[in-house]
């Protein structure tokens, strides 16, 4: 009997110790990305068009940084929405995108940028969706003039929604 | 102790000596083996073996087909070029995507009970088969009144089945008579 309660006593505490071990860290309110609140990570270097780029010189106005790439569906979908977006930037002044490519080639960026418009510096450095801790693209963030990010959007984004956080944040 | 008993036991030492030899230099040739120093490819290639796919189920960042393990690939061949250590490129990848990003759970905090686990488990259960064999083994030493009287019974019988087989058979001129 005394084995048997030993037994038991040592199966619920292995049993609780693996429970607590799987439901470990899983949390359903936590927040969509760790860097809302945050200074938004260092992007800089040389843009896939040759140009130098560095976010802090768009400090003073809203930024939104997209991560995308060419095979992607969604991001097809959502690029003529960047594109309305980097028109109303140029419009008044307060809005600049930047873009970094998700495992692509830069031929394959170059064309798609003639084929469906748009302006705005595209990077290729594969440590800054690490930064963003990117899992799947398209994927974007809203920088605000402070250098914060202020919103984090998954799965395609659109120049209403952006402009509505923007307004909604400021 | 005769020689032919002695010249065996001095075979059977020799075997053991010389299996003990070996043992000793297969361990000394995988623990020392130097096939020179690691190359580059080499590191990245050990470095996206011990990285999980954070989009993929367990699966090593070397062997996904995912965007997200590509970029890191990608990641890992750039840092190495630059000249980063292995801790700096781990700490990296934490830092983005949490210790998950291990295939080898760190031992430390919560995750070090992947590590504990097991031993805690071996331990009692290693436990639980000694105090059982020795329980078993305490029983078979205490018999019980009907063991004593089975067993008795079974030496009566088989003491009569011996006396009768012990007396001569009878003479076939008896059996005449």
């Amino acid at each position: 009997m005394t084995i048997r309660r030993i037994a038991l006593t040592v199966g619920v505490v292995v049993a609780s110790l693996v429970a607590l071990l799987a439901f470990a860290g899983a949390s359903s309110d936590a927040p969509s990305s760790a860097l809302l609140g945050q200074r938004v990570p260092l992007i800089k270097g040389e843009t896939l068009a040759g140009e130098s780029y560095d976010i802090d010189a768009s400090r003073g106005r809203w930024v939104v940084v997209n991560f995308f790439a060419t095979w992607c569906p969604p991001c097809i979908v959502e690029h003529p929405e960047l594109v309305r977006l980097e028109q109303w930037g140029q419009d008044n002044g307060e809005l600049d995108i930047v873009a970094t490519v998700f495992n692509d080639t830069p031929e394959n960026v170059a064309d798609f940028f003639v084929d469906n418009g748009g302006s705005w510096p595209v990077l290729g450095d594969p440590s800054t969706p690490i930064d963003f801790q990117i899992r799947r693209v398209p994927e974007s963030f809203l920088v605000d003039p402070f250098g914060v990010v202020r919103a984090h959007y998954t799965g395609g984004i659109t120049a209403e929604q952006i402009l509505g956080d923007i307004e909604t944040l400021s | 102790m005769s020689s032919g008993v002695s010249n065996k036991l001095a075979s059977m030492r020799a075997v053991w000596l010389g299996l003990l030899i070996a043992s000793v230099a297969l361990l000394s040739i995988a623990t020392f083996d130097d096939r020179g120093p690691e190359t580059s490819e080499e590191r990245i290639q050990r470095l996206s073996d011990s990285f999980a796919c954070p989009e993929c189920d367990g699966q090593a960042v070397s062997e996904s087909n995912a965007a997200v393990a590509a970029n890191i690939r990608t990641f890992i061949r750039d840092r190495v070029t630059e000249g980063a250590t292995d801790t700096e490129i781990r700490d990296e990848l934490i830092r983005s995507y949490s210790s998950d990003v291990l295939l080898n759970p760190p031992s430390e905090g919560i995750s070090a009970l992947v590590w504990i686990l097991p031993v805690v488990v071996a331990v009692f259960g290693v436990a639980g088969l000694v105090v059982s064999i020795r329980r078993d083994g305490e029983g078979s030493r205490t018999a019980s009144a009907a063991d004593v009287a089975l067993v008795a019974e079974a030496r009566t019988d088989s003491t009569s089945t011996d006396s009768d087989a012990s007396r001569p058979p009878a003479s076939e001129s008896d059996s005449s008579a």
